[in-house]
């Protein structure tokens, strides 16, 4: 009796040992970065894989609003139509608020591809700021920008968004076979707050694809 | 070593989150019958890769086993019965923490089948599942309570942990958080709620626009959300503060759910702060409020 009560109180220990490891460890790697556990990145990896959270919340907020342009050109003729395929889905998502799942969830689809496409973007952006400071005679900016749009264009990102434009192609009747596309993702800056009386907004175009066959 | 062991024996003694880890199961459970059901039309786009999303993960880590994503999306409809039963079954206590336990691994897989679709609010709830799967939450609002009232030390020990692992989650996140906005220039010099109230994405009223343009609303609400992140976590510890805290906090994601659109999210954060209060209240309250409900029923002439 005494024995399975001193096992028993051993095995309490030990649980709340791994109660307080887990919360050390969880706290470690949920820290902003810094050189504790960027030294540790194999632990990192096993951690975020299967105790995956982010808490910034809006530190920092996005400064600009995002729009997505599909433009369709028309190979025999060499007539475009523009296409903004994301203000129509944020509009449709106030104004159906609260009942607006099918709004949400679009704008998470193309909030997320966009963030990735733009994530992308940068990696691809260091890798080649890394390359030309190994070997100054490599391409010029315009191949590496080049190279970088068509790495973009092979992401599953990216053919979410083609396979979006084509639903747009069917809806306006516009015959996928004849025409081909580009996609443009643009950043429209919200002023400063000292300048928030301005009508007038800065834009940028982040990435702009090649025109493209279906 | 005799805190240590003090500790222990008052982990052991009662579970002081009795009422509320009960009550936290049947939102959880309503929740995600919610989300699902609302998610039903859309299915195709979001789990079966049939649609214009092209699905993020072809192999799904789950711990210690991963296998093939599209074991799962070419049986979508059947894997989401079953996930609608289980998460019944759970609602109403039936196969307990196993049942937890399923139901957290069905969410989790769920999740990794579409990622795109989720915010810090599916991310909290991942967790909450994950902490459950561990706790006696069949205390209240069971079909079939157990027969032996004998008090389980271990239950009690492990349901204590549970609790106390849903407070202290919550307040990591505020931390956090709170860090992260103290590196952060707009929050830095008060505009940052500015910004968010401009966000497309989460215009939540007519007046989001208006409101954020007024410089004292966007000072007081950029300061007042650092100050409660960062203070919560230490001051809800407290019992004089505890209540203070809490209604902040609450006030805090009330105004988030309503300007900014993030209802489910909001709603759960909210309903996370019941942590803080103790069992005892909770149950008188829950007690009381069930005699309401049965007198009302008994008095009234239509129920007679």
């Amino acid at each position: 009796m005494f024995i399975k009560l001193k096992m028993k109180n051993i095995l309490y220990k030990i649980i709340l040992i791994a109660f307080i490891a887990y919360w050390v460890i969880t706290f470690f790697f949920v820290m902003p970065n810094n050189p504790l556990n960027l030294d540790s990145i194999k632990g990192k990896e096993v951690f975020q894989t299967n105790f995956f959270q982010r808490w910034a919340f809006f530190a920092p907020p996005p400064t600009f609003n995002e729009r997505v342009y599909i433009v369709f050109k028309n190979e025999i003729s060499l007539h475009t139509d523009v296409f903004e395929a994301l203000e129509p889905i944020l509009k449709a998502k106030s104004e159906k608020v609260p009942f607006n799942t099918h709004q949400q969830l679009l704008d998470y689809i193309f909030a997320s591809t966009i963030s990735n496409i733009e994530g992308n973007i940068r990696v691809f952006k260091e890798i080649s700021n890394i390359e030309k400071s190994k070997d100054n005679s490599l391409k010029s900016d315009s191949v590496t920008l080049d190279k970088l749009v068509k790495n973009i264009e092979t992401t599953s990102d990216f053919k979410t968004l083609k396979n979006y434009a084509k639903i747009i192609a069917k809806n306006n009747n516009i015959n996928t076979d004849l025409v081909s596309f580009q996609i443009q993702v643009v950043r429209i800056y919200i002023p400063q707050f000292v300048d928030r009386n301005l009508t007038e907004q800065k834009s940028e175009i982040m990435f702009s694809s090649h025109f493209l066959k279906f | 070593m005799k805190q240590f062991n003090l500790y222990i024996a008052n982990l052991l003694q009662e579970s002081r989150y009795n009422f509320y880890l009960s009550f936290t199961r049947l939102v959880v459970c309503l929740l995600l019958i919610k989300k699902l059901l609302f998610q039903l039309s859309f299915v195709n786009l979001l789990y079966s890769g049939k649609s214009f999303l092209i699905p993020g993960n072809n192999i799904i880590n789950e711990f210690m086993f991963s296998f093939k994503a599209d074991i799962i999306r070419y049986n979508i409809y059947i894997y989401l019965s079953f996930y609608l039963v289980l998460i019944l079954l759970y609602l109403f206590g039936i196969g307990r923490n196993i049942t937890a336990l399923i139901v957290f691994l069905m969410y989790d897989i769920l999740q990794k089948l579409c990622p795109q679709i989720l915010n810090g609010g599916d991310n909290l709830l991942r967790f909450i599942l994950l902490y459950l799967i561990f706790a006696n939450s069949f205390s209240y609002f069971v079909i079939e309570k157990r027969k032996s009232k004998k008090v389980n030390s271990i239950t009690n020990f492990f349901s204590n942990l549970t609790g106390l692992s849903i407070c202290i989650h919550l307040c990591l996140i505020y931390f956090i958080s709170a860090i992260h906005k103290i590196h952060s220039d707009v929050w830095f010099n008060g505009v940052a709620t500015y910004y968010t109230l401009n966000i497309e994405r989460f215009n939540g009223s007519p007046f989001n626009h208006f409101v954020g343009k007024n410089y004292v609303f966007v000072t007081l609400s950029t300061y007042g959300t650092w100050f409660i992140e960062l203070l919560y976590p230490i001051l809800v510890w407290y019992r004089n503060w505890r209540y203070t805290m809490i209604i902040f906090a609450i006030l805090l994601h009330l105004s988030i759910a309503i300007l900014m659109m993030l209802y489910d999210f909001q709603f759960l954060f909210i309903v996370v702060q019941g942590f803080f209060i103790s069992n005892k209240i909770w149950v008188t309250k829950y007690e009381s409020l069930l005699l309401k409900v049965r007198t009302y029923f008994l008095i009234n002439p239509l129920f007679k």
